[in-house]
């Protein structure tokens, strides 16, 4: 865990190029180009997690960067650019759902591991079965804040922009949920 | 192991699998890259009213210095900026102008189970800091669908004269009183939930013993250079390298321990950026590493003093009872360039026509990109249709992409190991997995630059330091192991452990491993009441108990868990997790009258203190260094942080706090050692050294001096027993069970 911590941390000391490009980017394409090449992969792959619909994610992705281009110049640069662009991507797609207040729930998709008679991959397998199960049973803020941190791969000060809540109470919130979420896995003998 | 606690990094992976989403987006994202730069030239940016552009802010504050210098005169001003700001703990530094006010006390509604509670207020000329939340949410509120965001709107102040104030707003000094209202519970439907709750917040003067620090100012950060500090540990710069410093700017005081505020000020060249090796080390002037969490309250202002806002800002907090001046932190690192954007390189492997996820297919060939060789070391297919590269990069490249011709990959990543920095991983995955003989195409390399430790020195006049404690040799290590005696047959004394094989069981035993007794089957664990003669299992049904003294049962269904009692065994404490609370949880030792004492849910509880007012419990993810102990007072639910566990487990420290409450035993980072510390902080002791895979048990005897640990020599064989005296250092070896130490009662 504490690796992957350190690792999340790691990313955003390469800081100071990012505050480089942003201010570039403003007036320069070929900047606002290295941004995008650095973002819209994990922008797409979050809104794609979201809606599982790869049209309307192609969609939303392609409205979420329009509007980044039409903020841009008015963008004041306080080290979170990455939350910056995921609050407009949440934006985004929140105004898809109002306009369309009938859509389906989109409920994590299990991929398992291809046949195989190890019990090593039974054992996986049974135990993201039921952790899908415990997923789909999430509200919305919390499936969102696990995919933030895992498919954006936000940073807890990242994340805490993007909930205006303290990083304090993010990772309170993260950590309780994963908590809940194990504990459960070990309720029903999952692991 | 079962016993074994969270393992974040799995259930993240496990996560991460199950909510990302397949997909083509190469062509897509290509597509829309040329559609948004094709509308360039962007509009020109508007410009706000000069007076309230940060810059323009800074040179009026500057000029006010100024002013402030002519009419106080220059041995004034320093005291009159330390003035500026202040740190509140558990809201952060705030303007520490006059007029600061708080909210008068507490308040909460409660409406159908739901509780609305407003605990407290910071308010300044330029904001306002609310501590507020709802708790007691059923899940049934939130929505099913998640097309339904639920309700967003967000709370707001209403004014005497209707008007609306945002909640981070600074509220005008003239009114002392709003309503704050919350038009729903976030997040929930509609109807499901009270909608517009409403509350009467009262704001007073902070009163005079209101807690805010001052944030004190280093007067010139400088680079340390090596002269000033000699220490072990510390790399030597060199005038070659990429220049750089860790720059301290203030400091804050607070009961014995300092944060340190601060940011990363590189020098680098156009065009370059750079690459931290790890977390810093922070080493005082006897070259002793200092353990350090990360204050994640202290926040500096965006537009504050010289910090820039972009840059790499650091907030880290530690004791400094022992710790001698002057402190230094160490950052290491490497700059990265590009070699040339352009440059590709193929190779052609062929992984068959049908390989298997996890079956790692070594190649182990070398490339050549743009002069620099790099070697691709291995392929392996994962379960998600694609594959992981791990390639060797040499001491020169930091990074290459890499793709697989003719085919579309739908996700990927990848990143270096702070371990081996010369290896890298990357990873695609793709529709169908691409088999049989594959054209790979590398490009984009990233040429790693020099390596670099800059570093920052501190150095201030605080209280006195207490010396540290003299390391004592381990009482157990790897070596020491086979020649620890068994438990003379005239010792008498009983012990609770757990037994996996055949089946898991709670034993109640002597220490001969006569009298055998079965307390509880399953996973649940044993908590021994501090008069030593209740032990309590924890069962699907309850909690059961057993009178060792006369030998009577009884079950508690009322009570969930049991993982602590208070010393009065009066009381017992445990850890919820469970719907609306999360969190330490006090009861009756019958059950009756639960009281929660902490949110977080993944609180590690390590003891009751003797004299029954504190609780201490352990957390990660607030240290580099290891877990936090940190306690919370029973009857006001105040929490305050005691000290890092340095060097603890990642995983579960185990942290068992001895009964006189002066120490505290936990395990160490590899889970196999276990250090001794002193709730004064001072330096740990460390106790056992590395002995087998992992160390399973550890609790102590009522007396405080001795600590019984359980010791795995390998994952999946049953644990062997030590008892450890902590005052002569004599261990001996329980030779008649194995299996997990719960408890050990001793005469």
């Amino acid at each position: 865990m504490e690796k992957t911590m350190q690792q999340r941390r790691q990313k955003n000391w390469v800081s100071s190029r990012e505050a480089d490009l942003i201010r570039s980017a403003k007036q320069n394409p070929a900047a606002f180009g290295e941004l995008y090449d650095h973002y819209a992969g994990s922008v797409y792959r979050y809104i794609l997690s979201r809606t599982a619909n790869i049209d309307l994610a192609q969609d939303i992705t392609s409205q979420t960067f329009l509007k980044v281009i039409e903020m841009l110049p008015r963008y004041q640069h306080r080290g979170y650019f990455s939350a910056w662009l995921f609050t407009i991507a949440r934006n985004q797609m929140a105004d898809y759902y109002r306009a369309h207040a009938r859509e389906e729930k989109i409920l994590p998709q299990l991929q398992t591991d291809s046949l195989s008679d190890t019990l090593s991959i039974v054992v996986r397998n049974e135990r993201l079965r039921e952790l899908s199960h415990l997923l789909s049973g999430l509200k919305e803020e919390e499936l969102d804040l696990l995919r933030l941190r895992n498919i954006a791969e936000l940073s807890f000060a990242e994340l805490s922009q993007v909930f205006s809540k303290s990083e304090e109470a993010v990772k309170k919130s993260y950590y309780r949920l994963l908590t809940r979420l194990q504990s459960r896995l070990e309720e029903s003998n999952a692991i | 192991m079962q016993s074994e606690s969270i393992e974040v990094q799995k259930i993240e992976e496990e996560i991460k699998t199950l909510l990302s989403t397949a997909a083509d987006n190469e062509q897509f994202l290509t597509q829309l890259r040329g559609k948004l730069i094709s509308r360039y030239p962007l509009p020109e940016e508007k410009r706000s009213f000069w007076l309230f552009q940060p810059a323009m802010l800074a040179g009026l504050l500057a000029f006010l210095a100024l002013v402030v210098i002519l009419i106080a005169g220059p041995r004034n001003v320093y005291a009159s900026f330390m003035k500026l700001f202040g740190y509140v703990p558990g809201y952060g530094i705030v303007e520490n102008s006059a007029g600061i006010r708080v909210l008068e006390q507490p308040v909460s509604l409660t409406r159908d189970g739901i509780i609305l509670s407003v605990n407290g207020a910071v308010l300044t000329a330029s904001e306002t800091r609310l501590d507020y939340g709802f708790a007691g949410v059923p899940r049934a509120a939130y929505p099913a669908s998640e097309s339904d965001p639920g309700c967003l709107e967000q709370p707001y102040f209403l004014t005497a004269d209707g008007s609306r104030i945002e909640i981070t707003s600074p509220v005008p000094a003239d009114i002392s009183r709003v309503l704050f209202v919350a038009p729903c519970v976030p997040g929930a439907v509609p109807g499901a939930a009270p909608v517009d709750w409403a509350l009467e917040l009262r704001f007073i003067p902070a009163p005079a013993d209101f807690k805010i620090l001052a944030v004190e100012d280093v007067p010139t950060p400088t680079a340390a250079r090596e002269d000033d500090l000699q220490q072990p540990g510390a790399e030597a710069g060199t005038a070659d390298e990429p220049q750089g410093q860790v720059s301290i700017e203030k400091f804050i005081q607070n009961d014995g321990k300092v944060i340190l505020l601060g940011c990363l000020k590189p020098q680098l060249k156009e065009g370059e950026t750079y690459q931290i090796s790890g977390p810093a080390k922070i080493i005082d002037a006897d070259g002793n590493n200092i353990s350090y969490s990360y204050a994640s309250d202290a926040q500096i202002p965006p537009d504050w003093s010289t910090v820039p806002v972009e840059g790499d800002q650091f907030a880290y907090e530690f004791s400094f009872n022992g710790v001698q001046m002057p402190v230094k932190i160490v950052v290491s690192g490497y700059t990265i360039q590009d070699v040339d954007p352009a440059a590709t390189a193929t190779l052609i492997v062929n992984v068959g026509e049908n390989p298997q996820p996890g079956e790692t297919l070594e190649i182990n060939r070398e490339v050549e990109i743009s002069g620099h060789k790099f070697r691709l070391v291995s392929i392996t297919p994962d379960s998600r249709n694609g594959y992981k590269f791990l390639l060797d990069l040499g001491e020169n490249l930091s990074s290459v992409s890499v793709r697989i011709d003719g085919y579309n990959a739908m996700g990927g990543g990848g990143g270096g190991s702070p371990e081996n920095p010369e290896r890298f991983q990357t990873s695609l995955s793709f529709e169908q997995l691409p088999t049989g003989e594959l054209k790979l195409i590398f490009g984009r390399p990233m040429k790693k630059g020099q390596n670099f430790t800059w570093t920052g020195i501190w150095d201030a006049e605080l209280e006195k330091y207490v010396e540290a404690a003299p390391l004592l040799e381990p009482c157990l290590n790897a070596d020491k192991m086979a020649l620890v005696p068994a438990v003379p047959a005239e010792m008498s004394g009983m012990i609770v452990y757990r037994q996996y094989q055949p089946e898991p069981q709670m034993i109640l035993t002597n220490l001969d491993g006569t009298g055998q007794q079965v307390l509880s089957s399953g996973y649940g664990g044993v908590a021994l009441s501090s008069g030593g003669t209740l032990l309590a299992s924890v069962t699907n049904d309850g909690v059961s108990f057993f009178n060792i003294e006369t030998g009577e049962s009884s079950l508690n269904a009322n009570l969930p868990d049991l993982k602590i009692w208070s010393p009065d065994d009066t009381q017992v404490a445990y850890i919820a997790w469970w719907e609306a609370v999360s969190g330490i949880v006090i009861a009756n030792s019958d059950g009756g009258n639960p009281q929660q004492l902490t949110n977080l849910g993944y609180e590690f509880l390590a003891g009751w203190s003797p004299d029954g007012k504190l609780i201490y419990f352990a957390i990660p993810g607030y240290s580099a260094d290891g877990f936090l102990l940190r306690s919370v007072e029973v009857e006001s639910g105040e929490v305050r942080d005691v000290m890092v566990l340095s060097g603890s487990s990642l995983k579960d420290p185990r942290p068992r706090i001895s009964p006189d409450g002066s120490r505290i035993a936990y395990r160490g980072i590899q889970n196999n050692s276990l250090y001794l510390k002193k709730l004064d902080g001072s330096q740990a002791q460390l106790l056992v050294d590395e002995v087998g895979w992992a160390i399973s048990g550890v609790t102590w005897s009522a007396d405080g001096k001795k600590i019984a640990i359980s010791v795995l020599e390998e994952s999946g064989k049953p644990a062997e027993i030590f008892i450890i005296d902590t005052t002569g250092c004599q261990v001996q070896r329980v030779s008649a069970v194995q299996g997990d130490i719960e408890a050990i009662i001793l005469p």
